[in-house]
């Protein structure tokens, strides 16, 4: 049997837009992003695929955020403008480094005028976010301490408590169903049981 | 005797001092469960927990029901 082979972090993710100019003068010029590469192209052969171009900003330590435009193609506001608390839960995440370089980032947005939001702590990073011109939903968030040997096992324990109440989708079970289970969990592993 | 295990780490702990002044609390594996005769009322602004920590504190799971989880207050009561 082979082992699992490894990942190494985001290589891109992409997105289409509908407002190539105003994405570059968001992530290249507001953000600073350096442009990376660009691909453009004749569609891929198919009568549905349209022609297109494929652009790519530097998002730093090795990953790029990248966009397609499809040329002719009517803009699709399902895809570009999530709304609400379960539209936004898709959504890109990048690294601060430093409290210092955080409030950095939040002041370059607000010079340019991008509207973010106040910051929020959460319990092992904090945050800010922001809109990108496509209606995107944008974060960077500032890791305030490392995950630790603990801090995965109570994870282990939440995702296994989440499948069992939840499985895919068990619209009758509750968030206390599922916090009731866990606890037996958590009691079992002070008991030593696990 | 309703129990609420909380996980022993930083973001917990203005909670779990807290709770120390009135409840019984009992550390192991990394856990912390804290343990009342009849219920468990912890105070928001006494517990110190910002909004996103405060909505996440029963992550760590409970014994008993829920008998109140508004923005001020949390209540456990027996099962």
């Amino acid at each position: 049997m082979s082992d699992t082979p490894a990942l190494h972090g985001v290589h891109h993710t992409a997105f289409p837009t509908w407002k190539p100019k105003s994405t570059v003068r968001f992530y290249r010029d507001i953000l600073g992003l350096k442009v990376r590469h660009a691909i453009t192209a004749k569609g891929w052969g198919q009568d549905n695929h349209p022609d297109f171009l494929h652009f790519f900003f530097d998002a730093g330590n090795g990953s790029m955020i990248a966009f397609f435009y499809y040329v002719g193609t009517e803009p699709r506001p399902e895809l570009t403008g999530p709304r609400g608390y379960v539209g936004m839960a898709r959504h890109t995440a990048w690294t601060a480094r430093t409290e210092t370089e955080l409030n950095a980032w939040r002041a370059r947005l607000e010079q340019h005028g991008v509207a973010v939001s106040e910051e929020i702590q959460h319990e092992t990073i904090r945050s800010i976010y922001f809109r990108d011109p496509n209606g995107y939903p944008l974060e960077i968030t500032l890791q305030t301490r490392p995950l630790d040997a603990a801090d995965v096992r109570d994870a282990e324990l939440t995702i296994d408590a989440m499948c069992e109440t939840f499985g895919d989708h068990e619209t009758k079970a509750t968030i206390e169903d599922m916090w009731r289970r866990k606890g037996d969990k958590v009691g079992a592993v002070m008991e030593g049981a696990r | 005797m309703p129990r609420l295990f909380v996980l022993d780490v930083p973001e917990f702990a203005p909670l779990l001092r807290d709770a120390d002044k009135a409840y019984r609390i009992v550390r192991a594996h990394g856990y912390a469960a804290i343990a009342a005769n009849d219920e468990i009322v912890i105070e928001r602004n006494a517990s110190g927990l910002g909004d996103a920590v405060w909505y996440g504190a029963l992550t760590g799971g409970y014994e008993g029901r829920i008998a109140e989880f508004s923005a001020d207050r949390l209540r456990i009561a027996g099962a």
